[in-house]
């Protein structure tokens, strides 16, 4: 299991160079830089100042020499400081990462939560009325944009009840919770709708199983046999369909964080990418990077406690041999 | 298989409408008599920019404080915007909002009112015999937020800082003329230019241009940047999200109202005006265009115009063939149809009501308002067309944000007419900046230059390498008056000088008015306490307060 993560780790070294030369690549070709988000906000630059700025920013030298600089300063763990304010992306995006944390979280427990029950229960009546209705929701919740439903939940809840506030993350812990809950309402959404799919038609593959039908032939009880041995088997496709719902929220919760004003490192990195602030949006989407594989591999493992059979495949061949032998 | 597919659709279909109808859907009846909105928004009555292009509303009085029941906390909602440093030193400082929350926490050495004039601060006289020396006598007995003493030596420091550290701010603009500042005793202060510089205190009354406290941030290099004399010291501030400041009741000034005013980056207009609807706000900035009428209609909420100062118009890059030949650009200030483009972008909220021909802000002093406006006269754009280079290729217009995407729209529909083909290139300001400012290889751009009240400002967009001059600009009379007017310091001369500048920019055709950009605001009945410029940049909201029962 430890040669697994470990190699997982290592796995990151190249995944990160090539995100962020694609990302430099494409902050490149999109016309203007720093020093032009600088001049059309109206800053009063001399042609003097825009040569100093410019070289300050080495906007002077090659693509490849800058990425060379991002590079040997990322590999001594500095991710630098924002073009435009010069405060340290590192800090700025720990500041941002717990409300993208908490939303996300959220966002996967309303999910799971819904999803899970709602998948079995379409599974297990399927084709009838239950399952139809499951099916209209997952196909809503799959198709309507995020941010029209964040647009309506916001003029539900908080325009016309007014139960929740509009918009932006609360203070107080209990005015943090009221504030979550739309954007994490919306944002699970989407989250329930593949998962409940996923678990509908995983469900449905198990439940055809002849163990299944061995198992109720010989008298469990029906909740037995579907919570205990349907769903045990079917967890591995649901969590790999909730892990990559998940990763995506944490990486692409642009609307999201911008419909509810939330302070999170999607809108970090979309602030960062209009004011062309290079240096930031590059840590931004490095750690993005990390973060997403890291919960992709807390997803495989995962998987080991849920099926011995990939629990077998992490086991060294010595100590299988010693098992073996024993 | 089939009929669960219809029940599904049909299910979909229902949905949809539900969603469509709670969308539109309005509770708000309209007044007795009318049943149409329009009609209803036409009734009431909004609050219009005064001469200056201002909205001013009164403090309250002394008196009032007593009996009225204020809000606590005031909200105010700014737009795109957004407040990302407070440190006035780095040109994330620039945005507009940034200079709000910086005229409240950092004073500076005076104050420019409209209409007033130059209004005493930090310092209070200044003696000057030829505008490049300058005697400042400095206020007694300010402290700033963290309780040290206000003294020349923060003036000389901030200046200093200004210079080194500031590259790219307007804060390092605005000081820039500085050659030497000495302190002559703690509350006298001497200031030399690199030359006469009749503008120099009208930079230094603007926002970023505030004292800051060398003490404070030696201590803290990053909060040390909050710390001011202002009226208001910074109580919390996330970047990028909000700044919640408190009033300081130390000031040496009218200490406000308010206890606390947050300001708060909401990036979704129509998030902006469900908060100002459900009361989670008091004072909003960039509401959509088309939510203002449900405001002008609700009577718990007032409309705040302000007229931008900024020329809203059409340049041409004169460097390239085509737009560089000045037979085209008169066939095409000749098409133009301003009202048209006035009204399709931007409704009620633009005023296509131009007066005169003249590329210059519209309350910056000196406006020339004798230049007459090139009329729309198809047949006399047709007979310029025939004499021009263009050859019926295709003509490049760049534009960067929404309205102007819409009166891009327009203008290519109207040069149609004559038979220029136009291609709208659409980006966004860095990306504009990139290809219309030293970039150089665009043709025509819609877009509105940065002027502000002082006649100086206009350089940027007439001297060759200026960051407003997106038509490459480069006439030598124009240079040179621009620079004698500079060092000028008879008023009459000054103003002739400006004139003539006026004519000769008019004469070229290199930049067209297009339409004056009006700002609606959304504020709370009860709201009183700011003053809204016609430079965004100097809006003031240390007296800002909201009466709770009005």
């Amino acid at each position: 299991m430890i040669r697994f993560i470990l190699k997982r780790i290592l796995l990151l070294i190249p995944v990160i160079i090539a995100v962020s030369f694609i990302v430099f690549a494409l902050l490149e070709v999109t016309p203007g830089d720093i020093v032009d988000r600088i001049i059309a906000q109206g800053g009063e630059l001399t042609p003097e100042d825009i040569v100093r700025l410019r070289a300050e920013h080495n906007l002077d030298r090659s693509m490849f020499f800058r990425y060379g600089v991002y590079m040997s300063n990322l590999v001594r763990g500095d991710l630098g400081v924002s073009d435009l304010t010069g405060v340290s992306v590192w800090n700025t995006f720990m500041q941002r990462l717990p409300y993208t944390l908490v939303l996300s979280f959220s966002a996967l427990i309303i999910g799971m939560a819904v999803a899970v029950p709602m998948g079995i229960i379409a599974a297990r009546n399927a084709g009838k009325l239950a399952d139809n209705a499951a099916t209209v929701f997952t196909l809503v919740g799959m198709s309507m944009p995020v941010f029209w439903v964040g647009l309506l939940l916001i003029m539900f809840f908080a325009g016309r009840l007014q139960w929740l506030p509009a918009a932006t993350a609360g203070e107080t812990p209990l005015e943090f919770l009221q504030s979550l809950i739309l954007p994490a309402i919306c944002s699970g959404l989407s989250l329930t709708a593949s998962t409940a799919r996923q678990t509908r038609s995983s469900m449905l593959e198990v439940l055809k199983a002849d163990y299944l039908r061995t198992a109720s032939a010989k008298g469990v009880p029906q909740q037995t046999v579907i919570r205990k041995h349907a769903l045990g088997n079917a967890w591995i496709p649901i969590i790999t369909a909730a892990g990559a719902s998940f990763c995506a929220q944490l990486a692409g919760s642009v609307v999201v964080e911008s419909v509810f004003a939330w302070p999170g490192i999607g809108r970090m990195a979309a602030e960062a990418v209009f004011s062309r602030d290079a240096t930031t949006v590059l840590g931004t989407i490095i750690l993005t990077t990390v973060l997403y594989v890291l919960v992709q591999m807390i997803v495989d493992v995962l998987y080991a406690f849920i099926d011995p059979r990939i629990k077998s495949q992490y086991v060294s061949t010595k100590k299988q041999r010693r098992r073996v032998t024993a | 298989m089939k009929k669960r597919m219809r029940i599904i659709a049909l299910a979909l279909a229902i949905i949809m409408v539900m969603g469509l109808i709670a969308a539109c859907a309005n509770d708000d009846p309209a007044p007795a008599g009318t049943d149409d909105p329009t009609e209803a928004t036409q009734q009431d009555d909004i609050i219009r920019p005064d001469d200056d292009g201002g909205v001013v509303l009164d403090e309250l009085d002394e008196d009032a404080i007593e009996g009225t029941r204020l809000a606590e906390e005031v909200h105010i909602i700014v737009d795109n915007n957004n407040i990302v440093v407070l440190n006035p030193h780095n040109p994330g400082a620039n945005a507009t909002s940034t200079n709000w929350v910086l005229t409240m926490i950092h004073d500076r050495l005076f104050d420019q009112i409209p209409g007033e004039g130059f209004v005493p601060s930090l310092a209070l006289s200044y003696e000057t015999e030829d505008y490049q020396h300058f005697i400042f006598n400095l206020r007694q007995g300010v402290t700033f937020h963290n309780g040290d003493p206000f003294t020349a030596e923060d003036v000389v420091w901030t200046i200093r800082h200004a210079q080194e550290h500031g590259l790219g701010s307007n804060a390092a603009g605005n000081w820039s003329p500085v050659v030497s500042a000495e302190v002559l005793d703690d509350y006298t202060l001497e200031i030399v230019l690199d030359g006469i510089d009749v503008d120099f205190i009208f930079a230094i009354t603007r926002p970023p241009s505030g004292i800051l406290s060398q003490r404070a941030i030696a201590e803290d290099p990053e909060t040390g940047f909050w710390i001011g004399t202002g009226a208001f010291s910074v109580e919390e501030f996330v970047s990028n999200d909000f700044a919640l400041l408190r009033r300081n009741m130390n000031y040496w000034g009218t200490i406000p109202v308010t206890e606390l005013v947050r300001l708060r980056f909401v990036p979704d207009m129509a998030t902006r005006t469900i908060m100002m609807n459900t009361g989670a706000a008091h004072l909003s900035f960039g509401t959509p265009t088309e939510d203002m009428a449900d405001f002008q209609a609700n009577p718990d909420f007032m409309i705040l115009t302000t007229t931008s100062n900024d020329p809203q118009g059409l340049q041409f890059n004169l460097n390239d063939p085509i737009t560089g030949c000045y037979y085209f650009r008169r066939a095409v200030v000749h098409t133009l149809n301003r009202e048209a483009i006035a009204f399709g972008s931007a409704g009620d909220w633009a005023d296509g009501n131009l007066t005169d021909g003249a590329y210059w802000g519209i309350g910056t002093e000196f406006r020339n308002r004798d230049i007459p406006l090139p009329e729309r006269n198809l047949d006399l754009a047709r007979e310029y067309l025939e004499r021009s280079v263009y050859n019926g290729e295709e003509v490049g217009l760049v534009v960067a944000i929404a309205t102007f995407i819409r009166s891009a729209g327009i203008i290519q529909m109207q040069l149609e007419e004559i038979g220029i083909n136009v291609r709208i290139d659409e980006t966004d300001p860095p990306g504009l900046s990139a290809s219309a400012v030293y970039g150089g290889d665009h043709q025509m751009v819609v877009f509105f230059t940065l002027i502000n009240p002082s006649a100086g400002s206009a350089r940027q967009a007439f001297i060759p390498g200026g960051t407003q001059n997106r038509a490459t600009f480069n006439n030598p009379r124009v240079t040179e008056l621009l620079d004698e007017a500079r060092r000028t310091g008879d008023v009459a001369a000054r103003e002739a000088m400006y004139m003539e500048v006026q004519e000769i920019v008019a004469e070229y055709q290199a930049f067209t008015n297009l339409f004056w950009r009006v700002f609606g605001n959304v504020a709370v009945n009860g709201l009183g306490g700011i003053r809204l410029n016609p430079d965004p940049s100097a809006h003031d909201f240390r007296n800002i307060y909201v009466d709770l029962d009005a």
